[in-house]
């Protein structure tokens, strides 16, 4: 594993995803009630550029979660763990680690 | 994008940044009624969950996707190699269904001087399909006639469920004029409106959900119907395209037909060849949305149970939320079946003659 420079930490918003290209590979981050995620920008379904999805808060019963919404089939995936938000749907999406030193977001690739 | 074979496709929706777009091709006094009232075609029933574009398709600067040429050139024709785009419109299908019919045909007369003149213009590989008001077979033949001879018109897009049955002779004059112009015929299925309700023969669903998943129900009444109805023996040319109707129940239908007219045959006694020939030799079916069985073998599969490989023909339908690309839409066929489903049927049906 090596650490790849993505942005520096004030350059992720709260609910919105910021898409960099590491090695050929589209990586979306988001901050979201201030800690950070990063996805792989690419649908498990049929490939979408899903961080061009929306962000969503989702309501099932008395659950919330906050999700990506792809914009091509809209399907639903918890941003925080990567899970379908239906049990329905086997696919997830890919996450990374990530590092922080001075300020600056390393993925772990 | 990584395929390699030609590729026309036959179901890309392209439209207007704003309505105003059309006014210019509107006589004053229908201007005059429309400017208060806008357009005036209804499109939506539901309040359905799903975006109707892939949010992915807009330029962001407001307009509405499908309405730039130059995003649909690098989405869609340029990044998975589309040789051909049938443009086919977007919404504009409503105007079979509005009440007011002079409304009507002086949109569906706007429209496709619109489409020539705006949209076929800026590229070769886009193709054309005329919209036309139903409501109205005297117009829609006269505008069949104005446009069949331009050289990137193929055909004309109507709602797969209608008023009548498409076999009634009410509409004959419109499915005589494309028999004599060359033109194919194709049918694009529409959310239900007032006064064409026929969604399903259980009455009017509550859902999106309900009614996108029955989508397939009109398509199979119309052929059935149309074959029934003597239709194709009469025009032998008319040729129709289903876009979005689906095509793996078709080994049910077509066994089904075949095994009623070994029956029933004194009902429908013009026929001369099996209806399940007429299948064969009148419709073609546009494959999108991808069917997602929990295997593609059993997709491959009907393929094989009835030659499907002669009747598919690929439509992306971007910029639709459902849209499909050419790679996943080939999932479901083998490798020999790629070319006549991406290119070779399509052509053939338009009578391309490179």
């Amino acid at each position: 594993m090596e650490r790849y420079y993505f942005c520096k930490e004030h350059e992720l918003a709260e609910g919105e995803f910021f898409v960099k290209t590491i090695l050929d590979r589209k990586i979306g981050g988001i901050k979201l009630d201030d800690k950070l995620y990063f996805i792989l920008d690419y649908c498990p379904h049929a490939g979408a550029p899903i961080c061009k999805g929306k962000v969503k808060n989702i309501i099932i019963k008395d659950d919330e979660l906050v999700a990506i919404r792809c914009p091509w089939h809209n399907w639903l995936f918890n941003i925080q763990d990567g899970l379908p938000v239906i049990i329905h749907i086997k696919q997830k999406l890919l996450h990374f680690h990530y590092e922080i030193l001075s300020n600056e977001i390393y993925i772990m690739l | 994008m990584n395929s390699k074979n030609k590729i026309i496709d036959c179901d890309l929706h392209n439209t207007f940044v704003n309505q105003s777009m059309l006014y210019p091709y509107l006589a004053k006094d229908i201007l005059q009624r429309i400017k208060t009232r806008g357009l005036g075609y209804s499109q939506e029933l539901y309040h359905k969950t799903a975006a109707n574009k892939r949010l992915d398709a807009f330029t962001g600067d407001g307009a509405t996707a499908g309405s730039s040429y130059e995003k649909i050139i690098e989405d869609w024709i340029d990044k998975h190699g589309i040789d051909y785009a049938v443009l086919t419109g977007e919404g504009i299908i409503g105007i079979s269904s509005m009440p007011n019919s002079d409304i009507a045909t002086a949109l569906s007369s706007a429209y496709n001087s619109w489409l020539v003149e705006e949209w076929l213009s800026l590229d070769k590989r886009f193709l054309g399909s005329l919209h036309l008001a139903i409501q109205n077979p005297e117009h829609a033949v006269s505008e069949i006639y104005k446009w069949a001879n331009h050289p990137q018109i193929v055909q004309v897009t109507l709602p797969i469920a209608n008023t009548l049955p498409l076999s009634h002779r009410f509409y004959r004059p419109i499915l005589q004029a494309l028999n004599d112009t060359n033109l194919v015929l194709s049918l694009h299925f529409k959310q239900p409106t007032a006064n064409n309700y026929s969604s399903t023969p259980i009455g009017l669903l509550d859902s999106y959900f309900a009614w996108h998943s029955l989508i397939c129900l009109p398509y199979q009444a119309q052929i059935v119907d149309l074959i029934a109805s003597g239709v194709f023996d009469e025009l032998k040319n008319l040729r129709i395209i289903l876009l979005e109707g689906g095509f793996t129940w078709l080994p049910h239908l077509l066994w089904r037909m075949d095994k009623e007219f070994k029956a029933l045959w004194q009902e429908i006694p013009t026929l001369k060849h099996s209806p399940s020939e007429y299948v064969y030799q009148h419709f073609r079916f546009g494959i999108q949305p991808k069917e997602e069985a929990p295997s593609s073998d059993y997709i491959k599969s009907i393929v094989n149970m009835i030659s499907a490989e002669k009747l598919l023909i690929f439509a992306g339908d971007y910029p639709h939320w459902d849209a499909d690309t050419p790679d996943y839409a080939m999932q479901n066929f083998i490798k020999e079946h790629h070319h006549p489903i991406l290119y070779q049927n399509a052509a053939d049906i338009y009578n391309f003659i490179n």
